[in-house]
């Protein structure tokens, strides 16, 4: 069973190798795709996992190889959020997440992807949390003025 | 497909947000939410005033949003560029570090009660 992150900066998976060789075969995968073998902690291009490795090698061997590097994989690093939620919403939590987002750049930097992913799902969470803890007032208030519970100077 | 519907989907959450900002004076007791982490504690977050900041802000009063909090108003271009190009953005490390220095430091300057630093309390 493995994971993979689509061209979309999503997961995917876990699915059988099977299925991950209909995905290559359909496009939605390739060589640079990365992906995660199920109880395993790194990433790694499927070009460079033996189960698919001569899939690729199969399908190539025609065209000579490209000539550059592999692109830098994007992974994002949730700043906007990160940065709103900070000043728009409610301080304590809105501070990881920027962190775990400069980390992400940094590790990026460094050619760490594995390390990279790992910071941007944890800014993920870190905005969520912090927009849902500033949404919780914010609905309490709405809620608490339509029920009359408090009274708005301006309603 | 998905990125027309984020542009639309987030192009239309910012026009709400503006027009509730723009009707809606937030510095009116009872109009919205204050701030929870001020309620909390009583001290000025890094965040605390941008509601109203923004509401002088589309009303075209660019100095009283800078006397809410300057810091979220400084931000509002840098957001909107990273917004608006998306994955082709790409910030320094250092860059995010910087800013979040900045945030810091601004939450704590912002609750030292004397005087130059009074003004940045909103």
């Amino acid at each position: 069973m493995y994971k993979i992150i689509g061209a979309d900066g999503q997961q995917y998976g876990p699915v059988t190798a099977e299925q991950l060789r209909q995905w290559i075969t359909e496009g939605r995968a390739n060589a640079e795709t990365l992906a995660q073998a199920e109880g395993g902690t790194d990433w790694k291009p499927l070009g460079q996992i033996a189960e698919f490795a001569p899939q690729f090698s199969a399908a190539t061997s025609s065209a000579p190889p490209p000539l550059t590097g592999q692109p830098r994989p994007h992974v994002p690093n949730y700043l906007v959020p990160a940065i709103l939620c900070t000043i728009f919403c409610c301080l304590p939590f809105g501070i990881p997440a920027i962190v775990f987002a400069a980390q992400v750049n940094s590790k990026l930097q460094a050619g760490d992807v594995t390390g990279a992913m790992e910071s941007s799902r944890k800014a993920r969470r870190w905005c969520w949390l912090a927009f849902g803890l500033g949404l919780i007032p914010m609905l309490a208030w709405i809620i608490g003025i339509s029920v009359g519970l408090f009274r708005s100077s301006y309603f | 497909m998905t990125t027309r519907l984020k542009i639309i989907g987030g192009g239309a959450l910012v026009i709400g947000a503006a027009a509730i900002l723009y009707a809606l004076d937030p510095a009116r007791a009872g109009m919205l939410p204050g701030c929870p982490f001020h309620a909390l504690t009583g001290l000025w977050c890094p965040g605390c005033g941008s509601t109203r900041a923004l509401h002088q802000l589309l009303h075209g009063h660019l100095s009283a949003a800078f006397g809410f909090n300057p810091l979220a108003i400084s931000l509002l271009p840098l957001v909107g560029y990273l917004a608006v190009r998306g994955e082709k953005a790409t910030l320094k490390p250092a860059m995010i570090w910087i800013l979040l220095g900045m945030i810091v430091m601004f939450g704590v300057l912002r609750n030292v009660p004397v005087y130059p630093l009074t003004l940045l309390a909103p």
